[in-house]
């Protein structure tokens, strides 16, 4: 045994005990700080740090734990606060907190000093994976939300600005095509004068001209003029198919000309149709009216609390991690493996915890947070949270909390309750058509969220009574601002009371919103039939529009294609007349010659048969005249023998 | 400077009265100290044992800087060895789980994976180290002392006015 060596060991001993009691704190504190600073990845300042050993008792009259987000407001700061510890687990490098009062918490609070730190921590963490997905989630539900824009509005229904979107192609199309029509009718001219059937049907008609049927003598002459008529009646055959072939083919081709015109009415209608697609005006259903007014408020407020619940369990994570995950730690620092699963203690227990805070509105909430471990698995028993405070002594705020880590999947849920909250100069929803500004009410809310692993649940119920509005000052601007001016006016006027319902579910395989509330009906009937008679109105505006813009050229191009068909037909009727002149007299000669061979041939056999018929007829009337006399002497003999006979009987 | 000092304080530990069993206790004392973190209650207990028992205390400063120096360099394989022992080796889970929640044991940070692969080498090699020390000494002092003190550099160092310098104000070269 060395006897210098028991001198110095107790010499150290005396010089930690005088460290103890007076230099300890400082030190503490400052450790206290740079550890929590490195949880909160900023500045966390504690003033008045106190540090009994053998009282077992720890405090500190303010801390202030920075934003690491926004380094010019804190997260949260307290006033007076002070933990008895349990000592037993002190000795096994456990901190149990039997009870922490703590006054003065105050959330989201501004700073004099920068709260960023220095040395920032050497991991970055990135978001948990609730906080992903519920994140990714709600923000792809915020960009699906209808958006009403009085900006977009007004766009959406200036005539001139759409007109200019639109950008109609018919008027455009149609100029083209009036000036095809114009080449082709002047095609036209040429091809008409093309048709030179005239001379040709000139000559026929001399043809026929140079038959003279009544200088005609003999059978022989006459047959061969009906042979020349024959040929003549070809020849004009031949004239009148190429008029036709041709006619045929002006005509096919002004059909073309026709069929193409026929393009202007569908270029019309398509250019109709696609101011409907233009005029957006949001279409304001009772299904989505309330999306439009709280849908934006709602999910940036579940955002919030996730914010919260994410912190709560990024710390609850880091311990519960039973199975340590190798790293590779800097030189001689060791990675530190837990055995808190086996059980025992946890390394951190707030067994109860009371607190005193004031809200924006300065209203006193009181509460305890019971539980509050780093190993849920090793106490049993889940974090709860119970708050309540008013104003002037009246329970008007509850808040209950239960953060149940104790499983493999954690459950979180909170409800806020509120009653009799007079509400003065609230802003209420963005939603332009419906007045921003709540003047007074009388609010009450029932909200609770629930997050089971990475699943969502909130439900809200928020009530307002005997509503009034804080009216916007008229605005003597524009078309669009007054008209949202009287819509809202018009509505404020209808609602007293206003009650906002709202299920939010996000889970992994479906994300879903439904909000409802009592404004629906009266907004979607006010604005829906404001918007509709807008977006008509500002349609039939640009159908006037574009059909005014093709009138013109329409015209001109009916105009030119009536024209074409008209010269066509007109010319087409002089060659046919011409063809009916000459084919009546072709057909006046060839009956005239046929009369003739008519009259040399059958004629003559004609009047010899009636003549034998004649001859015939009359001997024929000569024997039947005879056989009447024969037959009329046999009676009178016949009568003159029965004469006689009668009288020879008397 | 300070390496003379600590080369000249080894030479006179060897030479001391101290026994050889003094000698090899102090150095596996500081070795302990050195394999294992300062943080450590390990090294409390071994520091408060360098000085109430009588062991050579500069024979524990050199066993300390050695095997820091030893453990720096051999730091990752400590870690595997360590992460091996507390995290893999399903048989310890009891014993650590046990040892954890007792009061103090959590303060000798064994469940550092440095700290656990520093007191299993420790643990494989105090007693070869030990032996070795003791038997080093004797030998030294018996045959290797005159040789060592014939030694040119030893004279040049001994001679030279930093070392008469240096040993005025430490007293190493009485």
């Amino acid at each position: 045994m060395r006897k210098k060596g028991v001198v110095v060991l107790l010499i150290v001993a005396a010089l930690f005990l005088v460290w103890t009691f007076f230099l300890s704190d400082r030190w503490l504190e400052k450790r206290l700080e740079s550890l929590l600073a490195r949880i909160a990845g900023a500045k966390v300042e504690i003033d008045g740090f106190d540090f009994s050993l053998f009282g077992m008792r720890m405090g500190w009259e303010a801390l202030r734990f920075a934003d690491a987000g926004d380094p010019w407001r804190n997260l949260f700061e307290t006033g007076y606060c002070v933990l008895d510890l349990e000592p037993g687990p002190i000795f096994e490098r456990k901190f149990i907190v039997e009870e922490m009062r703590l006054q003065k918490l105050r959330f989201d609070t501004a700073r004099e000093t920068d709260g960023t730190l220095e040395i920032k921590a050497k991991r970055k963490k990135g978001p948990s994976k609730l906080g992903t997905m519920v994140k990714d989630k709600l923000e792809a539900k915020l960009s699906q939300l209808p958006l009403f824009d009085t900006k977009t509005l007004a766009m959406n229904i200036d005539v001139e600005a759409i007109w200019r979107r639109l950008e109609p192609t018919s008027p455009a199309k149609i100029t083209r095509l009036v000036q095809e029509y114009e080449r082709f009718a002047e095609g036209l001219q040429a091809g008409l004068a093309g048709i030179d059937a005239e001379e040709e049907l000139a000559g026929v008609a001399e043809n026929i001209d140079a038959i003279d049927v009544e200088s005609l003598d003999t059978l022989e002459e006459m047959q061969d003029a009906l042979s020349r008529l024959d040929r003549i009646s070809d020849r004009l055959e031949g004239v009148t198919q190429t008029v036709e072939q041709r006619g045929g083919e002006l005509g096919e081709e002004i059909v073309k000309l026709e069929n193409t015109s026929a393009s202007v009415e569908r270029w019309i209608e398509e250019d109709l149709a696609r101011i409907g697609n233009e005029v957006k005006i949001p279409r304001i259903t009772l299904e989505n009216v309330a999306e439009f007014l709280f849908g934006r408020k709602l999910t940036e407020r579940v955002l919030k609390v996730l914010k919260i619940v994410e912190k709560f369990r990024a710390v609850s994570a880091k311990i519960r991690r039973f199975v340590p995950v190798p790293e590779i730690p800097p030189r001689l620092r060791g990675q530190d493996i837990s055995f808190e699963k086996g059980g025992g203690l946890p390394a951190v227990w707030f067994k109860q915890a009371s607190f005193s805070t004031f809200t924006r509105d300065d209203v006193l909430i009181e509460g305890s947070l019971m539980d509050l471990s780093t190993g849920q698995h090793l106490t049993g028993k889940p974090a709860v949270l119970e708050a309540a405070g008013g104003m002037e002594g009246k329970r008007s705020i509850v808040l209950t909390g239960r953060f149940d880590w104790r499983e493999s999947v954690p459950k979180d849920s909170l409800r806020l309750s509120m009653y009799d909250i007079i509400l003065r100069d609230v802003f209420l929803t963005d939603f332009p058509l419906l007045p921003n500004t709540l003047k007074k009410g009388t609010a009450s809310l029932d909200a609770g969220v629930e997050f089971t692993g990475e699943a969502l649940e909130a439900g809200i119920v928020f009530l307002i009574e005997d509503v009034s509005f804080t009216l916007p000052v008229r605005e003597s601007g524009t078309y669009v601002e007054q008209l949202i001016y009287e819509v809202s006016s018009s509505i404020a006027a209808d609602i007293d009371d206003i009650r906002i319902e709202a299920d939010l579910e996000i889970l992994p395989e479906r994300t879903s919103l439904a909000i409802r509330s009592n404004l629906d009906a009266i907004v979607t009937g006010r604005v829906d039939e404001v918007l509709q008679k807008e977006a008509r109105r500002v349609t039939e505006q640009l159908a006037e529009r574009i059909r005014s813009e093709v009138q013109l050229p329409r015209q001109e191009l009916y105009r030119i294609a009536r024209e074409a068909e008209s010269q066509v037909s007109k010319r087409l009727s002089e060659l046919e007349r011409l063809q009916d002149e000459i084919e009546a007299e072709l057909k006046k000669k060839r009956t005239r010659i046929e009369e003739r061979i008519e009259e040399e041939t059958v004629g003559k056999a004609k009047k010899e048969i009636e003549e034998q018929r004649k001859k015939q007829q009359e001997a024929l009337e000569q024997e039947r005249e005879e056989k009447e006399r024969q037959l009329e002497e046999e009676r009178r003999k016949a009568e003159d023998a029965i004469k006689s006979g009668i009288k020879s009987l008397f | 400077m300070v390496g003379l000092k600590f080369v000249g304080k080894i030479f006179k530990a060897l030479r001391s009265a101290s026994s050889p069993r003094q000698i090899a206790g102090g150095f596996i004392l500081g070795m302990l100290i050195g394999l294992v973190s300062l943080k450590s209650l390990f090294s409390a207990v071994a520091i408060i044992l360098i000085l109430v028992l009588n062991v050579n205390v500069a024979m524990a400063a050199s066993g300390y800087a050695v095997f820091r120096l030893v453990t720096w360099l051999v730091d990752p394989w400590l870690h595997t060895l360590g992460y091996s022992m507390l995290a893999e080796a399903a048989f310890l889970q009891p014993a650590w789980i046990y040892l954890y929640n007792l009061p103090l044991v959590s303060f000798t940070r064994f469940n550092n994976t440095v700290v656990m692969g520093g007191f299993t080498a420790y643990a494989v090699l105090v007693v070869p180290v030990f032996i070795l020390i003791k038997r080093f000494v004797v030998v030294y002092r018996e045959r290797l002392e005159e040789k060592v003190n014939r030694w040119k550099i030893v004279q040049a160092v001994k001679g030279s006015r930093l070392f008469e310098w240096v040993g005025r104000i430490t007293g190493i070269g009485a």
